[in-house]
């Protein structure tokens, strides 16, 4: 039955349709009821509180000879994890062994001469642990926390505080009543690139820092 | 309940302290999957894991002419570098944390450009500093470092006499720098320029050693007492002016942060220009309202960057100095004595107290009160002091609790209660206590700070609160037994030494511990 979902914490559009037996996220977010909130966000950035429209779902119909076997395979579009790691001063952390802890599955995985990791996963993925195995990097063997689905969009506070932690600029907690780890960090990031330095996030910051983030 | 928690400062004396700092919690990055050609930064941070503060007293007065007593402190750098190694999976070496050295200078200077000359002179503590931390592997380029500042100060026979007296007989004048080096820094502490963050990449120190000028004060004279210190200055009252220099003491320090073993900073990308480079680089690094934070001034009151954060202009400098405990205040510390039947022990009770390797002595000028200032924070202390048996006048009773010390900082006066002495020759009843700091000002409705409170006071360890508050109602008689009331006592009579109504039951005597014939404290079973 169509209905309206509202997004919640570490939702992302992949998760959604999975969860309501939809094999590909497209047939939600085109739908028109979608329009306006596909044309502020991406998929994979949405914010607790959207109201996202589920359609019904359409039985496909096949025909196909009853005495033979047939294969179906669902399609979906690919849903990756990717990561780009680097140590401080955009040095990336290239050709390093590292052993990725997802749910239940654990995998070996070196990333490339540029830091990239690039490894697909299942829309039910949400906490991994990376564990950097081997070269000299002071965060060799920590177990570093990986949250999927939880950042919101960068027009959010708690999305450029987010994309500001995973840059290295340690703006705090959103919620602490002192905003200034937060400031100090929106400055650090608008001096180191070449923005005007005011401490407040505002467009021109916030498309720099997706930039700088990558989403 | 958490027993004693780990001091996180490892040692202070007057001219330093060596210190961890607090733990970080683990970095969690929140990403989002990808789709399409989306991706995620994942950007590992800097992070200080201990520091390492020399006080102004370490070097001689508007110069970077560093005295001999600093061995103390380069002891406590290398504890320090010790605590803190970690074996390098991939060498299968023990990697040290690297070091940066951060001088700070007061805001007095010249009239013209005072940051310009404060950024040099800070700029050349921090040299000084670093040149000595590598006397043992490069002496030369040591030399050389201090000789220029020499050059530049005009060290003259003062600073000569201070080297000739502290090196063997018969050097050379060209071997005095060198020897006198090697006087302060032992050999066992041997550090290269690669034992630094920048790896000695920059020929002029950058990321290695920096001058932060007068940028970052801890402490901002209220506009009054600024008033009264420039006329001083005016009139050339000479004790006016000693008195400025003395209360701008804690901003002239030198700060060494000790970094995560493995982590190197890249000299192009560091954001501080080099000790001998111009403030300009600094300034970009300012907060946008930098010099209103580090030049405004109350009317009629200090500020202080241990209350208020908001006193350093460099944002870089205080996100990489964050809580660190060497940019944290000293204290008076007052402690509240009493024995076993919680009065107040007498005048003239000799005592020796020792926090964190800061070592007073003294004798109690005011029944049960010890009043020691200037002392930098820590978790924990040691006490001890002697009674003689016959002066005490009560019967001093073996309490059946144990009883501990506890000790915290002013306003809050700590309480401090009597435990089991022992028995020293000459009738001398010695005490000996480990007492847990917690400020008054701190939560009083949290758990911990009425445990350490009660403890502190004697109360059974491993009674519940709730038990130990009936028992502390009982001992001072309070009429209201709300917990919330009770804590608020608790709280007041830690504060205040508040002396225990003296009970009608007598308790008994108490049995001192007896020494053996080489004055050890012969050991006692759990039972008394």
């Amino acid at each position: 039955m169509a209905a309206n979902y509202i997004v919640a914490q570490g939702d992302y559009l992949s998760r959604i349709a999975k969860n309501f037996g939809f094999s590909d996220y497209r047939t939600i977010w085109n739908h028109p009821n979608n329009a306006s909130l596909k044309a502020k966000r991406n998929p994979n950035v949405l914010y607790p509180g959207d109201s996202l429209y589920i359609p019904d779902r359409q039985p496909g119909e096949v025909t196909r000879p009853t005495d033979q076997t047939h294969k179906f395979q669902t399609k979906g579009v690919p849903l990756k994890l990717h990561l780009v790691l680097e140590d401080l001063y955009e040095r990336p952390i290239a050709n390093a062994k590292c052993t990725l802890l997802l749910g239940g599955d654990t995998r070996q995985v070196t990333s490339d001469g540029n830091g990239n990791i690039n490894e697909p996963i299942s829309p039910g993925v949400h906490e991994v642990t990376l564990i950097i195995q081997n070269g000299d990097t002071p965060y060799l063997g920590d177990q570093i926390c990986i949250r999927v689905g939880d950042l919101d969009p960068v027009e959010e506070a708690t999305g450029q505080a987010a994309r500001l932690n995973n840059l290295g600029y340690a703006a705090g907690d959103i919620s602490d009543a002192d905003p200034s780890a937060f400031q100090s960090a929106v400055e650090e990031f608008q001096c180191d690139r070449g923005l005007t330095v005011d401490g407040i996030c505002g467009p021109k910051t916030q498309a720099e820092l997706k930039t700088a983030h990558g989403c | 309940m958490s027993d004693e928690q780990q001091d996180t400062i490892h040692g202070a004396s007057d001219g330093g302290l060596a210190a961890t700092h607090p733990a970080k919690a683990p970095a969690e990055f929140l990403v989002g999957p990808s789709t399409s050609n989306e991706f995620n930064r994942a950007r590992l941070l800097l992070i200080p894991v201990a520091c390492w503060r020399v006080e102004d007293i370490r070097f001689a007065f508007d110069s970077s002419f560093v005295t001999p007593d600093i061995a103390t402190e380069i002891q406590h750098l290398e504890t320090l570098r010790e605590q803190h190694k970690k074996l390098s999976v991939a060498t299968g070496n023990m990697r040290y944390p690297p070091l940066s050295v951060f001088g700070h200078a007061d805001p007095v200077g010249p009239a013209v450009d005072p940051d310009g000359y404060n950024k040099a002179l800070s700029g050349r503590r921090a040299t000084a500093i670093y040149a000595l931390l590598i006397i043992n592997s490069n002496p030369d380029t040591a030399a050389r470092l201090w000789k220029q500042i020499a050059a530049v100060e005009r060290w003259g026979a003062d600073q000569q006499r201070t080297m000739q007296a502290n090196v063997p007989a018969g050097t050379s004048d060209s071997g005095l720098y060198k020897a006198y080096m090697q006087k302060l820094c032992p050999a066992s502490l041997k550090l290269t320029p690669q034992d630094f963050l920048a790896q000695g990449a920059d020929h002029k120190g950058k990321g290695d050693y920096q001058g932060c000028s007068s940028f970052n004060p801890l402490l901002i004279f209220s506009q009054n007492e600024e008033t009264q210190y420039e006329q001083a200055e005016q009139n050339k009252d000479e004790p006016g002016v000693k008195a400025r220099n003395a209360a701008n003491a804690p901003n002239r320090r030198v700060i060494v942060l000790l970094f995560r073993p493995g982590s190197q900073v890249l000299p192009t990308k560091w954001p501080c220009p080099s000790a001998m480079d111009d403030k300009s680089g600094c300034i970009k690094r300012f907060w946008s309202d930098g010099d209103k934070r580090r030049h405004n001034r109350l009317q009629d009151a200090e500020r202080k960057f241990e209350d208020t954060h908001d006193t350093f202009a460099c944002r870089f400098y205080q996100r990489i100095s964050d809580s660190s405990p060497c940019e944290g205040p000293r204290k008076t510390l007052v402690i509240w004595l009493l024995d076993d039947n919680g009065q107040r022990v007498a005048a003239g009770t000799p005592y020796r107290l020792n926090v964190a390797g800061q070592v007073r002595e003294g004798k109690l000028q005011t029944p049960g009160l010890i009043v020691e200032p200037d002392i930098a924070m820590a978790r924990t202390a040691d006490l001890e002091w002697a009674v003689i048996q016959a002066q005490t006048g009560r019967n001093d009773s073996l309490d059946q609790y144990l009883r501990q010390f506890v000790m915290k900082t002013l306003p809050d006066h700590p309480f401090v209660t009597g435990t089991t002495p022992i028995q020293a020759p000459a009738g001398l009843l010695l005490y000996r206590a480990h007492i847990n700091l917690t400020s008054n000002n701190a939560d009083v409705n949290s758990s911990e700070v009425v445990t350490i409170r009660l403890r502190n006071m004697g109360y059974p360890l491993g009674l519940p609160i709730v038990n130990n508050l009936t028992i502390f109602q009982d001992d001072y008689e309070v009429d209201d037994n709300a917990q919330a009331q009770l804590q608020l006592k608790l709280r007041d009579v830690h504060r205040d030494g508040t002396e225990m109504p003296l009970k009608q039951d007598p308790i008994p005597d108490p049995v001192p511990i007896p020494l053996d014939n080489d004055g050890i404290p012969i050991k006692q079973c759990d039972s008394q």
